[in-house]
């Protein structure tokens, strides 16, 4: 076999996996630990439904190699928070109606909670340039825009 | 089945590349997988050099060095780089969106080597050279590496290692722009760097580098030629906008006609010309 021993530490547990040398990020993360919160679009970069922070920076696990990411830390959106007690954003999310089919939300939550590490206090336009490499076919963006805003604002 | 190899060091990743000329680098993969997608199980083998500490050097100074590791997204938020060289942080800054700016690198934007890659005219008008390693360590000007679209003279056993330019003088301006369909995301419709060098209330010198009007990155050397010397309390530009049509050579794609890329090469030139300028604290008009 051709499979190539990583280890992964995922939400803050470590894994201890066997990948292929082609195998996407995304596939590691849906197929072998069945973390299904991580959707795959357009399979190419465009749209930021597969996006997850990897050591601390946003990128779609369309573009990463498993096989790249030895020893490396990853968030997806199940790490967010729990169905008793959510992060501020996905509460946000909820209270400004920022979602509605959900495609684009676990990849819009993770943009959201990148920028908001990196700049805690952004400007409408930040936050559009936070949020620029996730694709909405639903919402107009506004209410996405603004359950940030708020969330920002309660983080301070 | 595909082999990955991830070398430690770069001495190690030239003799693996010399001995498996058909493995394919990847950095940050935006390129590589798309191009691959569907096809991913096609690579018979990949070096991965996303992790090679030497490529991910900046060096600043009176001679800048950029490694071909560096990310755009780390291009575009250096401070140094921001306060002497604003028009390549400009073209980092303008590469897709986060994600892609956070895996994307120098080296692959330059080895892909689309018409349209926004790292490539500002570092053309930097006068930026490309160092190889391989089985002789190369460097060649930047603007005689592309041979065509996706086309470079890089050789199987090389990789890119960096670019080096000298950091521009007090005296000299630059500017990047890019024209594309939305603000985020979007492949260069047209684009133009411009690096102009005053002396004496005249344009002394400059350089202009256009993307996405040409199968590579077009330097516009005939039009820098009617612009040097000239005064910039009298510039005029029309005869430099006639003959910068002359010197490209747009074509009709899905992000525009060949026509309207004309149009827009002029328009964002004539923009980056005076913005250029401006960026030194000197107004003009034209
Ligand atoms: C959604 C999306 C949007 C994009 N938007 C833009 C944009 O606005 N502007 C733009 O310019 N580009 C854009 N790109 C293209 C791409 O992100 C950039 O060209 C990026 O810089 C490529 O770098 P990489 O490290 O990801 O390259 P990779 O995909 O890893 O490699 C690309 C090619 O270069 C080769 N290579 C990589 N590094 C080296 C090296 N050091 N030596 C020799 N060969 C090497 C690889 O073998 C491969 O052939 C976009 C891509 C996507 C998916
Ligand atoms: S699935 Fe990764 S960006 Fe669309
Ligand atoms: S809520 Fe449907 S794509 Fe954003």
């Amino acid at each position: 076999m051709n499979k190539l021993p990583i280890t992964l530490t995922v939400n803050g547990r470590d894994y201890r996996l066997e990948v292929e040398a082609n195998e996407r990020l995304l596939d590691t993360l849906r197929q072998q630990l069945r973390l299904t919160g991580t959707k795959e679009g357009c399979s190419v970069g465009e749209c930021g439904a597969c996006s997850v922070i990897l050591n601390g920076d946003l990128v779609n696990s369309c573009m990463v190699l498993s096989a790249q990411c030895d020893g490396a830390q990853v968030e997806t959106v199940e790490g967010l928070g729990t169905a008793d007690k959510l992060h501020p954003l996905q509460q946000a999310f909820i209270e400004h109606n920022a979602v509605q089919c959900g495609f684009c939300t676990p990849g819009m939550l993770m943009a959201a909670k990148a920028l908001l590490a990196k700049n805690p206090d952004p400007s409408e336009e930040d936050i559009r340039q936070g949020l620029s490499g996730v694709l909405c076919r639903c919402t107009g963006y506004q209410q996405i825009v603004d359950a940030v805003k708020a969330a920002a604002k309660e983080g301070k | 089945m595909t082999v990955y190899f991830a070398p430690s060091a770069l001495t190690e990743a030239v003799a693996y590349k010399k001995a498996n000329p058909a493995t394919k680098i990847i950095a940050g993969g935006t390129d590589l997988l798309v191009k691959f997608y569907e096809e991913l199980d096609s690579l018979a083998g990949l070096m991965d050099i996303s992790r090679l500490a030497e490529l991910k050097v900046v060096r600043t100074g009176e001679e800048v060095f950029i490694g071909a590791g560096v990310t755009h997204e780390e291009i575009a938020d250096h401070p140094w780089l921001q306060e002497n060289v604003a028009l390549l942080c400009q073209g980092a800054a303008e590469v897709g969106g986060p994600q892609i700016r956070n895996r994307g690198t120098l080296g692959g934007n330059l080895a892909n080597a689309s018409p349209a890659a926004d790292l490539a005219a500002p570092l053309i008008a930097l006068g930026a050279t490309v160092e190889l390693a391989g089985a002789q360590p190369a460097a060649l000007p930047l603007e005689d590496f592309f041979t065509g679209p996706g086309q470079t003279k890089l050789q199987p056993d090389q990789i890119i290692t960096g670019v080096k330019f000298a950091r521009p003088g007090a005296n000299q301006g630059g500017a990047y722009l890019k024209l594309g369909k939305r603000k985020a995301m979007a492949i260069a419709t047209a684009s133009v760097a411009v690096l102009v060098t005053l002396e004496k209330g005249c344009l002394a010198d400059l350089c202009i580098c256009l993307g996405s009007v040409a199968p590579v990155p077009r330097r516009a050397k005939k039009t820098e030629d009617i612009l040097r010397g000239q005064k910039l309390s009298s510039l005029d530009l029309g005869p430099a906008l006639v003959q910068l049509q002359a010197e490209i050579s747009p074509i009709d794609d899905i992000r525009g006609t060949a026509q309207y890329r004309r149009q827009g090469a002029e328009v964002i030139f004539r923009r980056a010309l005076l913005q250029a300028i401006n960026n030194l604290g000197v107004e003009v008009n034209g």
